[in-house]
């Protein structure tokens, strides 16, 4: 294990589409923590994870992976690091045994007996063809794979999504399980933010190509909450405090960025908790400033 | 050396089937031409020699074909997810590139071994000798093959898109055919002329007599110029590879 602070440092990357710009993107994964990398469909963080991967070159920007350069070391870490995808990218044909004796050639940690283990735990069966597993199994495969090899990160882009919530539960308890030495990290993207509220330490949210907000989640789920008020009452509130408002047909419900001190500001005022799913609605609308 | 076994593992695995059939429809090629020169007694020798040297011929192009022929396992690792997903993977290019070009030569190699030995049966079959410029001829016929899929390569590799890439292969497939039409010598003139001739018999052998004298020139530039596509050919696969996207 290497001795680094951050599992992952990315700062100041951009990368150009026709179309789309990842836009001087910025964020650190300390050792030993989940970040959940939030954002809508489209919003880029596909696009950061192949970054950091080096599946897609950058056009500007530094990106450290356990504290290495992503492309001189890349085959170190490549070595120090799992990855999950969101579809399963193995052939059909292979089995579970198959799979086991291409990744031992690969990764001089590999370890059959914990991979045995992970299928046991799975119930995933040995000897039968990948193409006949239904989505929940191809996940968990992916999984059993990624943690067979002592990796230190863990990089998974959507791997909860499509899955039911009793498979959810499962696979978010064995990330858990995981981080308990306290030396692996994990970088996980999802829009499914009630998976991230039970596991992330930090979160991190992307919408079309720009960091909107990034930091601790429980210190983002105390700051922000949800003004609730009139319309008639909204005109009172300062917009320097509000993300952005949602009206209808009740009334507006504002998120304030400071929700002590809105609390004290507009005493009279309603100010509910939220949840890392609003915050990302307000956030997303907040150039609209008003929406519906 | 154990990434090199778990690499060729893996293609050995998707790619047996792929050969297999291709072994198969050689076998039944081989048995029926066997077959057939076997229960034919009555022929005279020169004609046996005539089916020999046609079936062999045949025989060995089509085995150049087949062992040439690409074996779809980039295709498929593009349209799982593995091909991305091997870039995050401990495995370098290089490693990459030798494994699926091992695998070529291997077939390559098996190959001619086969067209030997399915030569040599044929000729057995109908008791004449075996002429091992068939060979060549499979060397031949695998050398026009893979300077194709390196073609085909280089135009995915200067192509912006899908859409530039069907232009330029449209235009090499244009010039192709511009070549070959209006190339005077390329095709024996008499080649098709049928006139006062059993049927069956004369164009066979012309074939046969067009494809020799071509052997006999180029037989000492086959196997080189094998290596020479097999290298360039990788060099184009580590480009592809490089750039990292489909």
């Amino acid at each position: 294990m290497g001795d680094y602070e951050n599992a992952i440092e990315i700062k100041g990357v951009t990368k150009r589409y026709d179309g789309f710009t990842l836009d001087h993107i910025s964020f650190e994964v300390p050792k030993g923590s989940i970040m959940g990398y939030i954002g809508q469909n489209g919003a880029g963080k596909t696009t950061t994870i192949r970054s950091l991967l080096n599946i897609i070159p950058i056009d500007n920007g530094e990106i450290r992976l356990l504290g290495l350069d992503h492309i001189k070391d890349e085959t170190e870490i490549k070595q120090r690091i799992a990855v999950v995808f969101d579809e399963l990218p193995f052939h059909d044909i292979f089995n579970a045994n198959d799979m086991a004796k291409i990744f031992e050639g690969l990764y001089a940690q590999w370890n059959n007996g914990i991979y045995k283990e992970y299928l046991d735990r799975f119930q995933l069966p040995s000897r039968k063809k990948i193409g006949q597993f239904s989505k929940g199994m191809k996940m968990k495969l992916q999984i059993a794979c990624a943690l067979s090899h002592h990796a230190e990160l863990l990089v998974m882009d959507e791997p909860t999504t499509g899955l039911d919530p009793v498979v959810r539960d499962e696979i978010l308890h064995i990330f858990m399980e995981y981080l308990e030495t306290g030396e692996r990290s994990i970088l996980m993207s999802s829009h499914i933010t009630s998976d991230l509220e039970k596991i992330a330490d930090s979160v991190t949210y992307i919408d079309k190509g720009k960091i909107l907000i990034s930091g601790y989640k429980d210190e983002i789920l105390e700051k922000h909450g949800v003004l609730k008020c009139s319309k008639e009452e909204l005109k009172a509130v300062d917009p320097q405090d509000i993300v952005s408002t949602r009206i209808n047909d009740f009334g507006a419900e504002a998120m304030v960025y400071d929700k002590e001190a809105m609390s004290d500001k507009y005493s009279g005022l309603l100010i509910d908790p939220t949840s890392l799913e609003e915050i990302m609605l307000y956030y997303v609308n907040q150039e609209k400033r008003e929406w519906s | 050396m154990k990434k090199y076994k778990s690499l060729l593992f893996r293609e050995y695995k998707l790619s047996r089937n792929h050969y297999l059939f291709r072994l198969v429809i050689l076998l039944l090629f081989l048995g029926l031409v066997f077959l057939t020169l076997l229960l034919n007694h009555e022929e005279s020798q020169e004609t046996k020699d005539s089916i020999t040297m046609f079936m062999s011929l045949l025989f060995a192009m089509i085995a150049g074909f087949v062992c040439a022929d690409d074996d779809g396992v980039y295709k498929s690792d593009i349209n799982v997810g593995w091909h991305t997903y091997s870039y995050c993977l401990p495995v370098s290019l290089w490693e990459k590139v030798i494994v699926r070009y091992l695998v070529k030569v291997f077939a390559i190699l098996v190959g001619a071994g086969i067209t030997a030995l399915g030569c040599q049966i044929i000729a057995s079959g109908a008791g004449t000798k075996v002429d091992m410029r068939m060979i060549c001829v499979f060397l031949l016929i695998a050398d026009i093959y893979l300077l194709f899929q390196i073609i085909i390569d280089l135009v995915s590799l200067m192509a912006k898109d899908a859409k530039e890439s069907k232009k330029f292969l449209i235009i090499f497939a244009v010039l192709v055919l511009g070549i070959i039409v209006l190339s005077p010598n390329l095709i024996p003139a008499d080649l098709f002329d049928m006139s006062g001739d059993e049927l069956g018999v004369i164009l066979p052998n012309r074939i046969v007599e067009a494809v020799m004298k071509l052997i006999d020139k180029l037989d000492l530039f086959v196997l080189p110029l094998l290596i020479v596509l097999f290298a360039a050919g990788f060099g184009i696969t580590y480009k592809i590879y490089e750039r990292r996207k489909v």
